[in-house]
């Protein structure tokens, strides 16, 4: 839809209330997604991300309370991950493929793509893609990024 | 594929991560004195807008500090030994010079008074670091009778071992407490972890300067009473460790008080709940459980 270009972000098509049925004849579909990744800028992951003590807490005490919390609630959850936190914490991809959740592409380093050329951020998402499957054993189904150009609650710039 | 330049982006993300995440070491199966669940510290920075004063901030705001040095003080150290608890009392140095007879009264009560920096600031340059902390121990210490064993502070892991201190509780690394070596993988200290969520300011601090309006907290101590205990309630299930960061000048508060006499109510209630010093738990934990992959 040309006419659209810088008027609507996307061409998304929603469907309405009673559109869609559930398996089982569900009422409705709850997806718990957890953001495995760090607080950083729309550059995405610097190593001053990496190296905090809040990043220690996230990636033990605090993946490890999420993952007993979702396994009481026999709770199967996608976890977003850029592939540069699966290259540095295969042990915690191992530990959440173990205990039944999904692993979703969050980019290459939790980047936000929508200012970089097409043919970079479709090599970064190539790469990606790769390194997730190598890790985790199967390719990732999903793609999580958010746009936040010119977004000052984005952390660092 | 990824070109030269991401690729060294990916490998500097992933050695850089990896080495720092290696300065920490986990305590396995931590074990409390008498089969203790959960051990509880109250800590107290007794600041006392210290830091205010060295940014030079208008007599408004010092007062809001000076009330924790007059007042709120004293209705935490009474508060503390109505119920027979030992708090740590994290004081920068020159606070002794500022409220030596409320620091007394702490010591004669039991409490533990621990280092918070000598000026709440820790300078950059070596040689100046030392001779703050050097500052910092001579003053509390002789207000205490003792040396003094642990501090809350950035202060570097090879000075503080130096001048004799074996724990830190300044950061929020995990539930437990655990071991942090420095950048060169030695040094390792006792960090007992405290975080933002438990802290007294993080809820009732009004009005900090430059602030704007979404800035301001001042939140109902019902509210903080709840968060507080699910905190509490969580560890305790589990066998864990709870500290509670509180300031004289913030949770002096009359209000406040009220709110944290409930609090030790509640604890006091339930059984294996072992309220101790920062000193007494990192004593514990240093010659229980040792380091096994750091080294100090």
């Amino acid at each position: 839809m040309p006419w659209k270009t810088n008027y609507t972000i996307s061409d998304e098509v929603s469907l309405r209330d009673g559109e869609i049925a559930w398996p089982d004849h569900n009422r409705c579909c709850f997806n718990v997604v957890v953001d495995l990744s760090l607080a950083s800028g729309p550059q995405g992951l610097v190593p001053s991300d990496l190296t905090s003590t809040d990043a220690v807490f996230a990636m033990r005490d605090g993946l490890t309370g999420l993952l007993d919390v979702l396994a009481a609630h026999k709770i199967a959850a996608t976890f977003a991950v850029p592939a540069a936190m699966a290259n540095i914490f295969p042990k915690a991809i191992e530990d959440v493929l173990r205990r039944g959740h999904e692993i979703a592409a969050e980019g290459l380093f939790h980047e936000d793509v929508s200012q970089l050329a097409p043919e970079d951020e479709r090599a970064r998402m190539q790469a990606a893609t790769d390194i997730l499957t190598e890790i985790t054993g199967s390719r990732p189904a999903g793609w999580y990024d958010l746009p936040r150009h010119k977004d000052k609650f984005a952390g660092r710039a | 594929m990824m070109d030269q330049a991401t690729r060294e982006r990916m490998d500097t993300l992933v050695s850089k991560g990896t080495a720092y995440h290696q300065r920490f070491e986990f305590i396995d199966n931590l074990k409390w004195p008498d089969g203790a669940r959960i051990a509880v510290n109250f800590t107290a920075d007794f600041d006392a807008m210290l830091y205010r004063r060295i940014l030079n901030e208008p007599a408004l705001q010092l007062a809001k500090g000076e009330f924790g040095g007059r007042v709120g003080i004293w209705r935490l150290i009474e508060l503390f030994d109505s119920h027979d608890i030992k708090a740590t009392i994290f004081t920068p140095g020159r606070i002794c010079e500022l409220y030596p007879q409320a620091l007394q009264r702490a010591v004669a009560s039991g409490h533990e008074l621990a280092d918070h920096m000598w000026e709440h600031q820790v300078p950059r340059e070596a040689a100046l670091e030392a001779d703050h902390l050097q500052k910092s121990l001579a003053a509390l210490s002789a207000i205490r009778g003792k040396p003094i064993s642990g501090t809350r502070s950035g202060h570097t892991n090879s000075l503080v071992r130096q001048c004799g201190l074996f724990y830190n509780s300044h950061t929020p690394a995990g539930h437990l407490p655990h071991y942090i070596a420095d950048r060169t993988g030695q040094n390792a200290l006792l960090s007992l972890p405290f975080h933002y969520a438990i802290d007294d300011a993080q809820f009732y601090t009004f009005g900090w300067l430059g602030s704007d309006n979404p800035a301001q907290r001042m939140s109902d101590p019902d509210r903080v009473l709840e968060m507080w205990w699910a905190a509490f309630v969580q560890q305790y299930n589990k066998g864990g460790y709870l500290n509670v960061c509180l300031h004289p000048y913030v949770s002096g508060r009359a209000l406040r008080i009220e709110m944290l006499d409930q609090f030790i109510r509640r604890m006091k209630k339930l059984p294996g709940v072992w309220f101790a010093t920062c000193e007494d738990t990192a004593r514990h934990c240093v010659t229980q459980h040792p380091p096994r992959r750091l080294t100090a």
